[in-house]
């Protein structure tokens, strides 16, 4: 009996496709990974027009060049990085100040500090998007690709042109201001 | 070693539900648009590009050539019972297709070359298939074969939308 395909298995077909030119195999990658790509542009932009008009250009970029994706199974890491990139080249382009907290804020370690509501944090996901929109465009990238997109201070650093402890400090200040939006604490 | 942050495992559990908004309605067809009728990758196939398909198909084909006595599976469906569905949805699909295109009372001058194309995916699987339907790793076959019906169905699409391209230049008001 022939297993059936695994989902990762489906997506090298795709891909496979797409390198041939088949746009209805473009069409379902486009529609597997789109939701996660335009949130990502609207936490790295602030502004839902212009992540509209970013998707479509991360999503034109790496289509065009499907041929430089060689490893399937990490396509999604591959298309969210063009994506990332092209949120803050966009910023870059504006010349949107990089914009970070200022040191008013005492950092706290308060890591291991029990605070309750942690438990009920999936009730709370849009007053945390809105806790992270809130913070400066500088300190709300390095939130977003620290702590929800999985990239080090050191990649970080190198993305945006700061030095590594510059991520850190303002990493530790956006964290515990969008904690104190959301628990109050 | 690092201590752990509560908080930050928390958001992290929680990473996917985060991405609370719906992507844009109505996008991929801009994308499409796109990437399909300005860039490289084009559905106005390239002759090299259908040269490289069926010749890849045929090195497929012939490194699984098998010297068989006994007659063998003849199509999906006999290969495996559980894809004889999706071998009947592929038929259907290409037979409606051909139907809609009403090819017998249009000037087909200007599609001969895609249609010339499927006729000779239809040669070369006729010839290769019964050895290809011998091969122990069915699973690859298989692959090979929606492949195939797939790449039919492409091009069928293409000739489908060069007609309605030549209909309205034509000014031929579609119905």
């Amino acid at each position: 009996m022939v297993k059936l395909v695994s989902s990762e298995a489906s997506t090298a077909l795709l891909i496979k496709k797409l390198k041939l030119g088949d746009s209805a195999a473009a069409g379902k990658l486009y529609h597997q990974y789109a939701k996660a790509m335009f949130n990502i542009l609207i936490r790295i932009t602030n502004d839902h027009l212009v992540a509209e008009d970013l998707l479509q250009d991360s999503f034109v970029k790496a289509f065009n060049k499907i041929h430089t994706c060689n490893d399937a199974s990490s396509f999604g890491a591959w298309l969210k990085r063009i994506v990332i990139n092209c949120g803050l080249e966009h910023l870059r382009n504006k010349k949107i100040e990089f914009q970070s907290l200022e040191e008013e804020l005492p950092i706290v370690d308060d890591r291991q500090e029990l605070t309750s509501g942690l438990e009920d944090l999936h009730q709370k996901l849009y007053e945390i998007n809105k806790a992270i929109q809130s913070l400066p465009t500088g300190t709300r990238n390095i939130v977003n690709l620290y702590l929800l997109e999985g990239y080090t201070h050191e990649e970080i650093s190198n993305y945006l042109g700061i030095s590594k402890s510059t991520s850190k400090t303002q990493y530790m200040r956006g964290k515990q201001l969008i904690k104190q939006k959301i628990m109050g604490s | 070693m690092k201590e752990r942050d509560r908080f930050e495992d928390k958001i992290r559990e929680i990473r996917t539900e985060l991405d609370v908004f719906e992507a844009p309605v109505g996008k991929w067809k801009d994308i499409e648009k796109q990437v399909f009728k300005d860039s490289n990758i084009s559905t106005g196939v390239n002759w090299w590009r259908i040269a490289a398909s069926i010749l890849l198909f045929v090195s497929v084909a012939m490194g699984y050539l098998l010297i068989q006595t006994n007659r063998g599976p003849n199509s999906l469906s006999d290969l495996s019972p559980a894809y004889q569905q999706l071998e009947m949805k592929y038929q259907r699909e290409i037979d409606q297709t051909y139907a809609n295109l009403q090819l017998d009372d249009i000037d087909t001058r200007h599609v001969q070359w895609l249609l010339e194309e499927l006729t000779l995916i239809d040669s070369l699987q006729n010839e290769y298939l019964p050895d290809l339907l011998n091969e122990s790793n069915q699973e690859r076959v298989i692959m090979v074969l929606i492949d195939q019906y797939e790449k039919k169905l492409k091009i069928l699409r293409k000739i489908e939308l060069e007609i309605n391209r030549q209909k309205n230049e034509e000014g031929i008001t579609l119905s």
